[in-house]
């Protein structure tokens, strides 16, 4: 079974777990030598920063305590260039460091009130039957739910439609933008997990040192096991797949994709534009000479003012499962979120039993029920029926 | 393990609490008069009157230590000017033994310029600056290198004292973690201006328009002061610089000239350039030849072609573009066809755009000018009598529609040399940015202010209103010897209105 799964996996590279170890700093015991890696002029840097840190403190402004400092958030501070941007950071780790203790005070009071209730003691011996305890349902485990999404993943490995995520942008971005990019991988490789007819998604010109596939390894930690059904190649998709069949969705061109075709492969870039609006989606297909194409979003949406036209990439995942399911636009497009369009009213799909959340089928009446009659007439009537 | 849902149920009153401390630091920067209130509201002589006051500011601000009180309540007395209550304050703390912290030094450095501005230098006691001096030397010899904030602030207090040299050194102290802010770069160019040492004083004043520091008031007013002392000393120095660097004075600085100057006036510049006190014309300001093929080939790299040159356009365009410019015939206008053909808005009709556009080139072609159009291709499915029109008599390069046509039109205007149009109401901001060099970005604006024309309206009958430049640029120049100062009121700080002088 595992000679199998392992032969379905397409990993390029072997990446092994690595558990980093978290040094505390702790009333200024910072580990500067080894944040800077042995620099001399970064050293200097680093220790005039950490003085200029606690001079922001002493001053009154928000910056965190030195124990909540680690050598992760000192080397970041070491790379910034501009004051402001040291304040700013340094003003975000307070309001984590805040934030944890905040949860950590709920956390204290739970626990409190937890263990101040008193439970019934065994009576005989006998079990606790509740819903949290001994009752007579199976349940369904997390990890049995996984293995059926990770079998239907391997299915469209086997025999689905392959599409890819092109990373290669993480230069692009700021560090705020790779995370949230990080994140909306992650969302995306969920949502395609969880659909009933998932795509192969093969995530190509990844970088395995730089943020973006870092942060996406916090997020998945399994990402690099040979078990896991999950493709990331260093490489370019024009190595993998032949350059007839590739199609690069950019919102920047002027084709629309009207009808979907079960044969090519779609190329979505993992972009998160909302600092560099310049169009290098665009750019790069161009460059590589590649078929470009954009969603038709406004011929079927009505798109409001001030919206933007950008989608998230969970969003595009979706939608391209669906139009790849269904081949209608309109069903397709409910993923694009209501608030960017005029009217903010949610239109029924007539394709229902494909959502995921299920819809009652019993039709809601319009009008709410009343009595028939003069109310004082029922109350007669439920007197004499009680005297009967 | 098992899916399984927890009941929550939270104790609401120890919960608001949590949530008071969590968003406290937020309410108090939102309330920045707060601190200053309570020290002021009940008067303060001995150290249990400063007791009471600070367990009053930790009752009531969450975010206020004992670890940085100290620096808390010099700041808030300092930023409202009351200097008295700081210097009694540091005077308790110097009885109650506590050491001073590294923030609070800092304060003391700029609580000395403060007092010093106050008292305008009249009142300079040598003990000061000694003291000052020994406290400097003492945290330096702690702590090695001092931090920037800390650095600044102790270049605002040595600058009044006269160890001020130092301050040069502390500069490039700062420059290793970041670039010194404004006032620290002007409290050394004030102390080298009021010292002689001119050449110093100016080169600083450029390094700092070139990392963006906007120079305070406080160094022209240390030069017109030398100035007035001196009289060897020309303030024609100071005008270059302003014109230079399109340097536009306030209120204050116009003030402090006017004490040097008995006759200076107040004029107003006509719609031709004429100014109404000397009766002078202000002439245009036109770029040199070198100039322009600066900015050619700046726009080339930087706008043009970038960082991709598949961002904006296409190297295959890119070479037809170059196949027309080596035609090299000389326009004289150069018109922005999409920005002239939307400017009744984007939803127009095709024919709408078309007539707007031909009837902006005829306008131009009956003054016998040379006409060049740039646009997109879609522009050919325009309606075909105003194409033909517009292809007939005027000079076409069309882009495509995925490309950006603005990088070519300014390409064009410029190689047009100076007496060239360029027609469109677009103000280039974006392009002025990548621009990245100061110098540049001045070039280019003055440039384009004196050469732009904005189209107006196109009325029914075919005829066109323009908007047409100012013939000269606001900036400090001379005309004939005199001097013209543009200016911005304390009220007005949109429209420039200008000061006409003559230096002796």
């Amino acid at each position: 079974m595992w000679r199998f799964l392992s032969k379905c996996k397409k990993l390029v590279l072997d990446a092994p777990n690595q558990q980093k170890l978290r040094t505390f700093c702790t009333n200024g015991n910072v580990d500067v030598s080894k944040i800077s890696g042995g620099d001399e002029a970064l050293e200097h840097k680093l220790k005039v920063i950490i003085l200029e840190a606690d001079v922001m403190r002493q001053d009154g402004k928000t910056v965190p305590s030195p124990e909540f400092m680690t050598s992760d958030h000192w080397s970041e501070l070491l790379k910034l260039e501009t004051r402001s941007s040291r304040k700013k950071y340094l003003q975000f780790l307070f309001k984590v460091e805040k934030k944890k203790e905040g949860q950590a005070q709920k956390k204290e009071i739970k626990r409190v009130e937890r263990e101040s209730q008193d439970f019934e003691p065994n009576v005989d011996g006998a079990m606790r039957y509740d819903l949290g305890h001994n009752n007579i349902f199976l349940r369904f485990f997390d990890s049995t739910i996984n293995h059926m999404y990770n079998n239907k993943l391997m299915q469209a490995m086997q025999f689905g439609q392959k599409i890819v995520i092109d990373c290669g942008y993480d230069e692009n971005m700021t560090k705020r933008e790779n995370i949230n990019c990080a994140k909306q991988l992650m969302f995306c490789f969920a949502e395609n997990r969880i659909h009933n007819d998932p795509f192969d998604i093969h995530f190509s010109n990844c970088h395995l040192d730089r943020d973006l596939i870092k942060y996406l390894h916090k997020h998945i930690p399994t990402m690099y096991d040979a078990d896991f059904p999950m493709n990331i190649h260093e490489a370019s998709y024009l190595d993998m797949f032949p350059k007839n069949e590739l199609v690069y969705l950019t919102p920047h061109c002027r084709e629309e994709l009207k009808e979907y075709d079960h044969n090519a492969v779609y190329i979505i870039g993992a972009i998160v534009d909302k600092i560099n609006n310049e169009p290098l989606s665009l750019a790069k297909a161009k460059r590589e000479g590649l078929k470009m194409a954009k969603l038709p979003l406004d011929r079927y949406l009505q798109w409001g003012s001030g919206a933007g036209k950008s989608l998230t990439l969970n969003q595009m995942i979706s939608i391209m499962l669906d139009i790849k399911t269904t081949g209608n636009w309109e069903h397709s497009l409910r993923h694009v979120p209501r608030r960017k369009l005029v009217n903010h009213e949610m239109q029924p799909s007539k394709f229902s039993n494909y959502r995921q959340t299920e819809v009652s089928n019993v039709k809601k009446s319009t009008s709410s029920w009343k009595p028939k009659g003069d109310p004082k007439n029922n109350l007669l009537n439920l007197r004499k029926i009680m005297n009967e | 393990m098992f899916r399984s849902v927890f009941a929550r149920s939270f104790k609401s009153g120890v919960l608001l609490n949590v949530y008071k401390r969590q968003y406290a630091f937020v309410r108090e920067r939102r309330n920045p008069e707060s601190i200053i209130s309570t020290l002021t509201s009940t008067k303060i002589t001995t150290s249990e009157d400063w007791e009471v006051v600070k367990n009053k500011i930790f009752n009531d601000f969450n975010t206020i230590k004992p670890s940085n009180i100290d620096a808390v309540v010099l700041t808030n007395c300092i930023n409202y000017k009351h200097y008295d209550l700081a210097e009694n304050y540091l005077e308790y703390l110097k009885k109650s033994g506590v050491e001073y912290n590294l923030a609070t030094i800092g304060k003391i450095f700029k609580l000395n310029f403060c007092t010093q501005n106050e008292s305008k230098g009249k009142d300079s006691k040598r003990n000061t600056h000694e003291t000052l001096y020994a406290m400097y030397e003492q945290v330096k010899g702690k702590y090695g290198t001092l931090d920037s904030i800390t650095n600044e602030h102790v270049i605002m207090g040595l600058s009044v004292t006269d160890k001020w040299e130092i301050c040069k050194d502390i500069l490039n102290e700062i420059k290793l973690t970041c670039v010194p802010n404004s006032i620290a770069y002007s409290c050394t160019v004030k102390a080298a201006f009021q010292n002689g040492q001119f050449d110093y004083a100016w080169n600083l004043l450029n390094e700092m328009l070139e990392k963006n520091r906007k120079p305070n008031n406080m160094c022209y007013i240390a030069y017109i002061d030398k100035c007035i002392e001196d009289k060897s000393i020309s303030l024609e120095k100071l005008f270059e610089f302003l014109g230079d660097n399109d340097l536009i004075c306030d209120w204050e600085l116009i003030q402090n000239l006017r004490k040097y100057f008995q006759e200076t006036k107040f004029v107003k510049i006509t719609q031709k350039g004429l100014c109404t006190g000397c009766k002078k014309v202000i002439p245009r300001i036109d770029l040199s030849d070198e100039e322009f093929d600066v900015l050619k080939s700046k726009i080339f790299e930087r706008v043009i072609v970038g960082k991709d040159v598949f961002r904006n356009t296409s190297p295959s365009e890119l070479q037809l573009f170059q196949k027309m410019m080596n035609k090299n015939i000389n326009y004289d206008v150069v018109i922005d066809g999409l920005n002239v053909a939307y400017s009744a808005g984007t939803k127009t009709s095709a024919f709408v755009n078309a007539h707007l556009l031909s009837s902006v080139v005829r306008y131009y072609i009956e003054q016998n000018k040379k006409v060049l159009v740039l646009g997109r291709t879609h522009m050919e499915r325009w309606p075909k009598k105003y194409f033909d029109f517009i292809r007939a008599n005027a000079e076409i390069f069309l882009t495509q529609n995925i490309s950006k046509d603005d990088p070519y039109l300014l390409y064009c205007a410029l190689h047009a040399g100076s007496n060239a149009i360029i027609v469109s109401r677009d103000l280039m901001r974006s392009h002025v940015y990548l621009l990245k060099e100061n110098h540049h970005k001045r070039l280019f604006t003055r440039w384009l202010t004196q050469s732009q024309h904005q189209l107006v309206k196109v009325l029914d009958n075919g005829d066109v209103i323009i908007k047409k430049p100012l013939p000269y640029v606001e900036t400090t120049q001379k005309v004939d010897g005199y001097w013209h100062l543009p200016y911005y009121t304390v009220e007005n700080q949109e429209s420039v209105n200008w000061m006409c002088l003559k230096l002796k």
